[in-house]
């Protein structure tokens, strides 16, 4: 293998979901020898590029060589075959099983009539191990091991196909710092026997760390390919985040902000530590962070759908303990919930009936149902947020995704809580419902209500907020005015 | 759009509530129709079959399924499940016959309907509180509820010959209209209300059709599966004394299988076990379905063994297509 053939080779590619371009003319390749990263914001492309490389989705343009050889997976088995494997962030071992049971899951090696060879079983798995210089005994039960170790048994399965390209999607989310340095050590072996490497990851210190060279994707394109010795972290996140955007003023409107609302102080449980900071009445509060920095942990706890552990919980000056969604709804808070399939809606019933959800005691009469009333409520839900329906009774899985979207919102608007968290509205909303989402958040923080907003995209958040808070790994590493906003410095909180 | 708009803007009640009709009752309709034509082939083969005497015949024998169906209509519409209906009927209907001595029809039937109140709201502690799938919870109180009637009862029958108002609940009539026919119109009545018009409904079928969702705006799932279990349980306890009255016999090893029955009934009327699905109109529908296909078979000299099987092919040809309909609209 010279430096001038690759190892694996993608020329572009292309990969089209209904009305979205995920991958746009997409060309990479790895050498022996080599770990290249891939980095970029959620929603990059990253999972797409991935999972056309291993055979879970077909590209729908292009082509993928591996040694030089044209190859067309249609799963991720052929590609293992094809000696191309893949660590996935989450561990997807048995913990009832063995560690050499889990290595060689599916490829047992077997003894004449079927038998478990497990003497061979466990020389084999004793092999790999060693290879990666870990003393871990391959006849222990894998849910005996710690976290970090059970992620060695994952890429010793990787190995146990003997591999030449080992691809490594975000393997150091769950570990801490010993350990993510314990994996780089792996990684760096590897990459001195001849394999090559794939890395994706949101630690930027540790890409620039390992890699050699450095892929930023964008918005389903490929917007640098650098060696790594060329880059910086601050030279990374303004590739990843694009030319630095100004907050759009068309639906800001400047308000002043009133006493404070909910207080958290310090705050925390499994998920999340130490989180403090305060709403004021009639403010727009974003809170940022990646995938895994437990943003979504810190809205359900105060909505009581998540227990808080520690810390004091203050709303309208009184110290709350919510037990569950309801107590928290009957003390003014509303949570609009970002999968509306899973949280939001309940899709067997019609439009009328799920925004009826969230005010039932307030349409009421002696436990009946005040018909009028509810039809009065859903149609200015219906004027207000231009939810097109063919009647109130129409059934909401006959809705479009964006009108779907502002059913939830519409149902929350209807209670008229003090405290509105909004997640991800605007989730799968093509451009005109997102404005008039937007308008309608905005205007209620204009009638003194507070919001509190999480969403996929940084400008979104900026265009809207008075105020980012910024999280990582269960912690607040930031907090940024309106008149600080700079998605350059917002985003370099999200890698503390 | 627009037009959409002042649609709603002249008669907004009624629109709505006319696509609300026929969205929530295509499962009905389709029902009665079937039953139609039942009926309708049932006067062809044998012309008294139509007569109010056959009609009553036919309805009286399903009035107990009803009954207990509609209990469990809404406990499946709420996503569990009520294994424990015939249990719960036998032993309310036994610790309600151990006060036949008292002489009091009032006392008898209150404690009756008291024991399954309790049983159910039992089911739905250990569903709720301990966790446990109401498959498996309900099943164990079917086992322990039909021994403790054993046990209490030693295994004997009570027969509340004496007791006049107990025996009238089973065989009496006003105005020539049977007890139980009224009971169960009442009750079929009373579930329709408390299913469709109030707050309490809504609940139930939001509940069933998306337990995530329900949660996250307030309703609390526990009271709801709660208050389905315990309705679940009178309405067996209730279907109990209507069965015992009518047979003068209250037996601690009565209505083997009537779990099942129930079941079937609820299934045809429309309701999937998924949850969120189901109507009281269906449930009634597909009990008298049942009712007449069981007559209609009697009638034709089929033995009671091959009754069940064209009984269960039956459901099964009805409940398919539904079925496949279901998971298209997914």
């Amino acid at each position: 293998m010279t430096e001038t053939s690759p190892l694996l080779e993608v020329k572009n590619l292309s990969k089209r979901f209904p009305g979205v371009l995920a991958l746009n003319n997409v060309s990479f390749d790895l050498r022996a020898g080599e770990v290249h990263s891939l980095v970029g914001e959620n929603g990059a492309g990253k999972s797409t590029l991935l999972s056309c490389i291993n055979g879970l989705q077909k590209p729908s343009e292009g082509q993928i060589y591996l040694s030089g050889q044209k190859t067309e997976f249609n799963n991720p088995v052929d590609a293992i075959r094809e000696r191309l494997s893949m660590v996935h962030q989450e561990l997807v071992l048995c913990p009832n099983l063995t560690v050499a049971e889990n290595i060689f899951l599916g490829r047992e090696p077997k003894r004449r009539g079927g038998l478990k060879d497990v003497v061979r079983l466990e020389n084999d798995a004793r092999k790999l191990l060693d290879r990666l210089r870990v003393p871990i005994d391959p006849s222990r039960k894998l849910g005996l091991l710690s976290l970090n170790e059970q992620q060695i048994v994952e890429i010793c399965r990787a190995l146990a196909a003997d591999p030449k390209v080992i691809v490594f999607d975000e393997p150091s989310a769950s570990l801490n710092d010993d350990q993510v340095t314990h994996l780089l050590q792996i990684i760096h072996d590897l990459k001195a026997q001849g394999l090559g490497i794939i890395y994706v990851s949101h630690r930027l210190k540790e890409v620039l760390d390992i890699s050699d060279r450095i892929t930023v994707l964008r918005d389903g394109q490929i917007v640098a390919t650098e060696t790594a010795e060329n880059l910086n972290e601050r030279r990374l996140v303004s590739l990843m985040v694009g030319r630095e955007s100004k907050p759009g003023e068309s639906t800001y409107s400047h308000r002043d902000l009133g006493e404070v609302v909910l207080d958290a102080q310090q705050i925390g449980n499994q998920q999340f530590q130490d989180i403090s900071f305060s709403l004021h009445k009639g403010e727009i509060l974003g809170i940022a962070g990646l995938l895994g920095c437990q943003r979504e942990a810190v809205i359900r706890a105060l909505f009581g759908a998540q227990k808080i552990d520690s810390g004091k919980l203050v709303i309208h000056g009184r110290e709350q303990r919510f037990r569950s969604p309801h107590d928290a709804i009957e003390n003014g808070v509303a949570l609009m919930a970002a999968d509306r399939k899973q949280d939001g809606l309940v899709l067997s019933m019609t439009v009328e009936d799920n925004i009826s959800l969230p005010i039932l005691d307030r349409i009421r009469s002696f436990g009946f149902l005040r018909r009028r009333s509810l039809t009065e409520v859903t149609r200015e839900m219906i004027e207000l947020l231009a939810i097109k329906v063919s009647g109130f009774a129409q059934k909401i899985s006959q809705l479009s995704g964006g009108n779907q979207q502002k059913v939830v919102i519409g149902k929350w608007i209807a209670r008229k809580s003090d405290i509105i968290i909004a997640e991800d509205p605007t989730r799968g909303v093509d451009v005109g419902a997102k404005f008039e989402i937007w308008r309608a958040i905005q205007s209620l923080a204009d009638e003194g209500r507070s919001v509190i907003l999480l969403t996929t995209e940084l400008e979104e958040m900026m265009m809207v907020c008075d105020r980012i808070v910024v999280m990582a790994r269960g912690r607040i590493t930031g907090s940024f005015q309106r008149d600080e906003f700079s998605a350059e410095a917002i985003a370099h909180r999200f890698f503390v | 759009m627009s037009v959409a708009e002042e649609k709603f803007a002249r008669r907004p009640v009624k629109s709505a509530a006319s696509i609300e009709f026929w969205h929530r009752h295509v499962n009905s309709i389709s029902l009665l129709g079937i039953l139609i034509l039942l009926l309708v082939a049932g006067r062809i083969i044998s012309p008294s079959f139509l007569s109010a005497e056959n009609l009553k015949v036919i309805l009286l024998a399903v009035v107990g399924t009803s009954i207990i169906a509609f209990g469990m209509t809404m406990v499946v519409i709420s996503g569990e499940i009520d294994l424990s209906v015939a249990g719960v009927a036998v032993l309310s209907s036994v610790v309600g016959a151990m006060f036949l001595d008292t002489g009091s029809a009032v006392l008898v039937v209150s404690v009756t309907l008291f024991v399954g109140l309790i049983l159910g709201f039992l089911n739905g502690l250990l569903v709720v509180a301990i966790g446990i799938p109401s498959l498996i919870a309900t099943l164990a109180m079917l086992g322990v509820a039909r021994a403790l009637a054993n046990i209490t009862s030693s295994g004997k029958a009570f027969y509340p010959d004496d007791i006049e108002g107990y025996l009238w609940l089973g065989r009496g009539d006003v105005l020539g209209v049977p007890v139980p026919i009224l009971i169960l119109i009442v009750t079929a009545l009373l579930s329709i209300v408390l299913t469709q018009f109030t707050v309490f409904g809504r609940k139930l079928y939001a509940t069933g059709g998306n337990v995530s969702a329900a949660r996250l705006s307030g309703i609390r799932i526990w009271r709801v599966k709660i208050a389905v279990f315990t309705i679940c349980g009178i309405a067996a306890a209730l279907g109990g004394i209507l069965e015992s009255a009518r047979l003068s016999y209250i037996n601690p090893a009565a209505f083997p299988g009537m779990e099942l029955r129930v079941l079937a009934v609820t299934v045809l009327g429309g309701a999937a076990l998924a949850g969120g699905s189901g109507t009281i109109v269906g449930t009634v529908l597909a009990s008298m379905i049942i009712g007449v296909i069981n007559s209609l078979l009697n009638q034709m000299g089929v033995s009671i063994y091959l009754q069940q099987v064209v009984t269960a092919l039956i459901i099964l040809a009805v409940v398919l297509p539904g079925l496949r309909h279901r998971q298209v609209a997914k």
